[in-house]
């Protein structure tokens, strides 16, 4: 059966540094099948450690991005109508739990408080997923983990977790990398030299000096990496860094006069 | 240094005026009429400085003021006040002692004065590129940092250099077109420059018996050591630096300025050439030294050294007309203190540099007569009684307070202080999201997508497939979002304290939390939700005053905004009988979401207290209990060192700390954003 899940599963092993003992301690939690919520702010590596623990535990990862839009059917599956009548599709949550893999709910407090509630018998001992509209409850296959994550940073108090979510889970906090190790990532995922990752890296720790001070987050590092990428393949500096920092971060012309500012400090 | 002060604030026609002496004995009346056309379009602020410069010119040359009086129009169509006033400078400045040629700059003559025109119209203010450079500094230096104009309003004095403090840093505004077409990388540049001053320089090194021209060399060597330290962090900043350093240099002169100019361009340029030996032997030097860079010591033994050559040059120095020379450096206030030397500097007036006079609170001349008055003619609504909490007994305090409900006394014109004009009109409004939701009694029918399947459209798309034609695809259904109401109590303090001025500015707190509350209330009651605003201030637990400005459902109409405006602010804060009296408020509100939004300057505090933490603790509690009956609170602290007490009340992330006064608009739109999104 685990042949439905084969195409989640990652081939390549993900690019990934550790900054702690976070992959030892994922590592537990998984051997008692925890639900973990990772929190940190955005483009900081949440994502990607998944992906890399996916890759550790050979474990398929089925990921969704939840929006505020997203109902309980768009995590377990509805009636479809084919040539005979109706037909039920299971959810991509589904899917993990009856053949054992991790599901990633990225960006989980988007998704509307009634619908995160259906993954409350999950996360506690029962395991259980109840598909109430077909009458169906599925135990969970052994290989199942549910991780979750959220950006504590910039939602409204409506985007907190309910307080009976949030105590299922177990919880790892991310941040972005120190200044060396973060020069190390940019430097390997955009392929470029580490002085220059350098100074990307320090344009990025003068703009983290304004969050709450006009801007919500700082320059993370995968907008670092996109800058790096952007200067590898032969664009200039300057241009990069507008291109995917000041503009992508700000419409407010004084924090981007700013930013530029900052860019223009370590780009002559 | 020139004697600064604001820009006058006279009135904008007096008939006293000196131009319009002048324009009476020229033409009948057409001055006059030119003058007051000038101030329809303008606005009296904008005319007030127009008319100080032109007395200023005539002061100087009566005969280039109604030159420039006679082309007003056309010179405004072009600039505002500030640009004009640097027009003017530039003609002065490029043309020292020359009549004639400054006559035919203002007459338009000159080719150059059109040129030096279009610079200026091209310009920008100091005013629009602030809040940039604050934030620049504020990331190149990693700390909080106060920028400030400083305006120049003579016009035979020296071009003014940033002063930096241990807390401000304040920009010239004369910068004309003749220092460089963008003024906004003479800012930046001097952004950096202080910053480079504050990571690196040790302030008020005490003068002892240095020379002027020992104190201006060492000077000069501190600012290229700490700016070369500074672009070893930020590679891109000597190309701030290069564009003005290259710009001020005078190859040819000798004088002592020119030399320290081209001494300074050769230590920041490596490609820069120089035949003088001292320049010369100046870049050796440092550049020997260059290896330890953090020896201050080294460099201040070589600074000494140069001065003592160019002494045994006899390099003329002097004092009064000595200028930096670069634009964007400041003049070096800040690494000396002059306490005790021969030749003290003038003082830095940080107060003189604030907003012009008029902004002043027309109250704070007259503070006895406001509270002697005031009580008299306040309409008391009724009265309540309240519990209070304390912490070191673990008891309630039954019915411990008294909150008396009143209304304000009407000022009239008096209290309606400048705010309305300028303080409310002028900023734009708030921009304020809409709280929706699910609702589950609105079906979306006959769509894409959807949870469930719609039966009526399913059952048509069984029928139309039977038939062989194409059904409809849209055969689900969903909940739709509706619309939610929010309440949300404005909460002022309205204690003593709030009359001080915030920060530097010559605003008050309790102004800035009535312009908080307008700009607020207008937004919320024209996106339909509904608002109230309300204040308190405390004279011991017997009186709690509650002042009911705006109620819910109010229109903000004169009553209520005079209402707002001309509540005083007295006595001192006991938050956490307010908060309940404004829970109380809030239960007989129908909207789902109820919110308090307490705006405040400091810590609870009342004259019957003495143990700081007492109050605290029951405004906590008075939080607790009303977010238990589904009020939340919120706080905007005006307070920069509130963080530990406002987090101790209201909680993690439910407070701001509003240290810039300017930032107040985008604060509160988000914070509304929080509130209402329960």
């Amino acid at each position: 059966m685990t042949s439905n899940l084969d195409a989640y599963r990652l081939a390549v092993e993900p690019f990934y540094r550790s900054a702690g003992n976070e992959v030892s301690l994922y590592e537990h939690a998984y051997s008692h099948r925890l639900p973990l919520i990772l929190k940190g702010p955005t483009g900081c590596g949440k994502t990607r450690f998944v992906e890399y623990m996916a890759w550790r535990l050979n474990r398929p990862l089925v990921t969704l991005a939840c929006n505020e839009d997203m109902t309980a059917s768009d995590l377990v599956g509805r009636y479809l109508l084919d040539a005979q009548g109706t037909a039920w599709h299971d959810g991509p949550l589904t899917l993990a739990v009856r053949h054992g893999g991790i599901c990633y709910l990225d960006e989980v407090v988007e998704a509307r408080q009634d619908t995160t509630v259906v993954i409350h018998p999950l996360t506690d001992a029962r395991r259980i997923l109840s598909l109430d509209k077909k009458g169906e409850i599925i135990h969970a296959h052994p290989d199942f983990q549910l991780v979750v994550s959220y950006n504590p940073g910039y939602q409204s108090r409506s985007k907190d977790m309910k307080p009976s979510t949030r105590q299922r889970f177990a919880a790892l906090e991310f941040d972005y990398p120190d200044a060396a190790l973060e020069t190390e990532i940019v430097a390997h995922e955009a392929a470029i030299p580490s002085e220059i990752a350098a100074r990307l890296v320090g344009i990025a720790h003068r703009s983290r000096a304004l969050k709450h001070h006009g801007l919500d987050e700082g320059i993370s590092t995968r907008m670092l990496i996109y800058a790096g990428v952007l200067i590898g393949s032969g664009v200039n500096p300057r241009e990069s860094c507008d291109m995917t920092m000041t503009r992508a971060l700000t419409d407010d012309p004084d924090m981007a006069r700013a930013l530029r500012g900052f860019v223009e400090a370590y780009f002559e | 240094m020139a004697e600064e002060k604001g820009p006058r604030a006279p009135n904008p026609l007096s008939p006293g005026s000196a131009v319009r002496k002048r324009g009476d004995d020229s033409g009948p009346g057409t001055l006059d009429l030119k003058l007051t056309q000038v101030a329809a379009r303008h606005g009296p602020d904008q005319m007030a400085a127009i008319l100080h410069w032109l007395e200023a010119l005539n002061d100087e040359d009566p005969v280039c003021a109604l030159a420039v009086a006679d082309r007003l129009d056309s010179l405004l169509s072009h600039m505002g006040a500030e640009g004009l006033g640097r027009w003017i400078l530039t003609g002065l400045r490029m043309y020292p002692c020359d009549q004639a040629r400054q006559r035919a700059y203002f007459q338009l003559e000159d080719r150059r004065a059109i040129e030096m025109l279009h610079g200026e119209a091209g310009a920008g203010d100091l005013a629009a590129a602030l809040p940039s450079l604050g934030l620049l500094f504020r990331g190149l230096a990693g700390i909080a940092f106060e920028l400030q104009p400083r305006h120049q309003i003579s016009l035979n004095g020296l071009p003014l250099r940033p002063v930096l403090t241990p807390s401000h840093l304040l920009l010239p505004d004369d910068y004309t077109a003749l220092d460089g077409h963008d003024r906004y990388r003479i800012y930046r540049a001097a952004v950096a420059h202080a910053v480079a001053h504050l990571r690196y320089s040790t302030p008020g090194l005490p003068v002892q018996a240095l020379k002027p021209m020992s104190i201006a060399m060492v000077s000069a060597i501190e600012d290229a050591r700490v700016e070369r330290l500074l672009v070893r962090d930020y590679p891109g900043v000597q190309g701030w630096f290069l564009e003005f350093l290259r710009r001020g240099v005078r190859p040819q002169e000798l004088d002592f300025s020119a030399l320290v100019g081209r001494m300074n361009l050769a230590l920041m340029d490596t490609h820069y050439q120089d035949d003088n030996y001292w320049v010369n032997k100046a870049r050796r030097l440092f550049e020997a030294q260059a290896v330890d860079l953090h020896d201050y010591a080294a460099f201040r033994r070589l600074a000494s050294i140069l001065a003592n050559d160019l002494g045994q040059m006899r390099v003329p120095f002097r004092i009064p007309s000595y200028l930096v020379p670069e634009v964007y450096r400041d003049d070096n206030s800040f690494l000396w203190d002059f306490n005790g030397a021969t030749t003290p500097p003038e003082p830095v007036d940080l107060q003189a540099m604030g907003p012009s006079p008029q902004q002043q609170r027309p109250e704070s001349a007259l503070p006895d007569e406001w509270t002697a008055e005031t009580p008299a003619t306040e309409t008391e609504i009724g009265r309540h009684t309240y519990p209070e909490w304390d912490h070191r007994l673990h008891l309630m305090r039954t019915d411990w307070c008294t909150v008396i409900e009143k209304l304000p006394a009407w000022q009239g014109r008096r209290a309606t202080s400048s705010l309305v004009e300028t303080g409310v009109a002028g900023m734009p409004p708030v921009a304020l999201p809409r709280s929706r939701r699910l609702s589950r009694n609105r079906r979306v029918r006959r769509q894409l997508e959807g949870e469930d399947i719609d039966l009526n459209a399913a059952i048509e798309v069984m029928i139309d497939q039977r038939l062989d034609l194409s059904p409809d695809p849209r055969l689900f259904m969903r909940a739709g979002n509706e619309d939610r109401m929010s309440s949300v109590l404005v909460l002022l303090d309205l204690s003593e304290s709030t009359n001080d001025c915030a920060g530097d500015r010559m605003q008050s707190i309790l102004d800035i939390e009535k312009k908080a509350a307008l700009l607020l209330a207008q937004a919320v009651i024209h996106c339909g939700d509904r608002i109230a605003v309300h204040g308190f201030s405390s004279n011991t637990r017997a009186e709690v005053n509650y002042y009911r400005l705006l109620e819910f459902g109010a229109p903000l109409d004169t009553n209520s905004t005079g209402r707002i405006l001309s509540v005083p602010g007295r006595y001192s804060t006991r938050m956490g009988a307010a908060l309940r009296h404004a829970t109380t408020q809030l239960a007989h509100e129908g909207g789902e979401h109820r919110a308090i939004l307490l705006i405040t300057d400091g810590a609870p505090s009342d004259v019957d207290v003495y143990e700081p933490q007492y109050l605290v603790e029951d405004a906590r509690a008075a939080v607790h209990e009303s977010r238990r009956c589904g009020v939340q609170i919120f706080c905007v602290a005006l307070d920069p060192q509130a963080d530990p007490y406002v987090r101790n009340i209201f909680g993690w992330n439910n407070y701001r700390i509003v240290d810039e006064p300017d930032s107040l608009q985008a604060h509160l739109s988000s914070l509304y954003a929080r509130l209402v999104f329960l």
